[in-house]
């Protein structure tokens, strides 16, 4: 079973470094980088899955492909909040 | 009842009273924010499914976001009342 | 009702526990070195100005306006206590988005989680995660309920020794 989360794991660093995630790590800007918010939402969109449904190759294939994603536009899903004005 | 959740419930208790007793803004807010943690942990001891804790991250989420905006708009009304 | 020694000496270790994690973890990531937002700015001149740290100010403050390390260690003592190792994980992307809604990068709270998960998870042969979940509310209340100006004190002392400020 842990099996697939490293599997996962693994597919969002390859497809994270295709899709040139930036290496460096800045603790005080809302960018993603490549481990930062990648690492932690494939292991809690799995845990998701595995709650929910049942683990296998495909959900793998899928939550590793979408996490870089989230990652790369997370400044634009989740900007910080302007206060009005 | 196990003394987990009497100890809690006692805590807050306290805090409760202190909320009531303080008279300074800033150091309520303080108060408050630790009566919220007593009380999200208690929603998830008392409701024991994964629901439970879903409504316990919630109610925590969203009473943090009105903690942080009571605390900007006093210091926003300090600003105001500074620079008059 | 009866009170075990054995389980006032569990609850007195998760306390101590979960006091280590969070402080460290929200020490290392910068809490105590500025106000992230306005409000923790207000809390932490608040405090200096009744005889406390301004260091520890910003520090409680940042507690309060956003769900840092601190909530990070509860929710993940509460999934855990309900799901299992599995719910650390949830609770870890719960705090991220939490995080994100209070205009805070997310640093601190993902990294508090994650490491509560894997030391209740390590000590989960001895103390089971009820525990750790009464720990974290007696935590927080020596903190933001107990006595604010000596608290305060203490953080700053802590942020000064690590060398975070």
């Amino acid at each position: 079973m842990i099996f697939y989360y490293i599997l996962s794991l693994a597919i969002s660093l390859v497809v994270g470094f295709i899709i040139r995630l930036p290496l460096k790590i800045d603790t005080n800007s809302f960018k993603g980088n490549l481990f930062f918010p990648t690492v932690f939402v494939t292991l809690g969109l799995m845990a998701i899955v595995d709650i929910l449904f049942n683990l296998n190759l495909v959900f793998s294939i899928i939550v590793g492909i979408l996490s870089p994603l989230f990652s790369k536009y997370v400044d634009v899903i989740f900007p910080g909040v302007s206060y009005g004005g | 009842m196990d003394i987990v959740m009497l100890l809690i419930g006692v805590i807050s208790f306290v805090v409760g009273f202190r909320i009531f007793l303080t008279k300074n803004k800033v150091q309520r807010l303080l108060y408050i924010c630790c009566l919220n943690f007593a009380i999200a942990a208690l929603i998830a001891l008392y409701i024991k499914s994964p629901m439970g804790g879903v409504v316990a991250a919630a109610y925590f989420v969203g009473s943090t976001l009105s903690s942080n905006a009571i605390a900007h708009t006093l210091g926003k009304i300090q600003k105001l009342e500074g620079k008059e | 009702m009866e009170v075990s020694w054995v389980e006032l000496l569990k609850l007195l270790i998760g306390t101590v526990v979960c006091w280590i994690n969070f402080v460290l973890v929200d020490t290392y990531f910068g809490l105590p070195k500025k106000p992230g937002v306005l409000g923790a700015e207000v809390i932490g001149k608040t405090l200096e100005k009744l005889g406390g740290n301004i260091n520890g100010g910003y520090f409680m403050g940042n507690i309060v306006c956003s769900p840092d390390a601190s909530a990070g260690t509860l929710m993940a003592s509460i999934f855990y206590y309900l799901i299992g190792f599995k719910g650390g994980l949830v609770a870890t992307l719960l705090i991220f988005i939490g995080n994100r809604l209070c205009n805070d990068p997310g640093y601190a709270g993902t990294f508090g989680a994650l490491s509560a998960t894997v030391i209740i998870h390590l000590l989960s042969g001895f103390i089971e995660p009820k525990y750790f979940i009464g720990g974290m509310v007696v935590a927080i209340f020596t903190i933001q309920g107990l006595y604010h100006v000596g608290a305060s004190k203490v953080l700053g002392y802590i942020g000064k020794k690590l060398g975070m400020i």
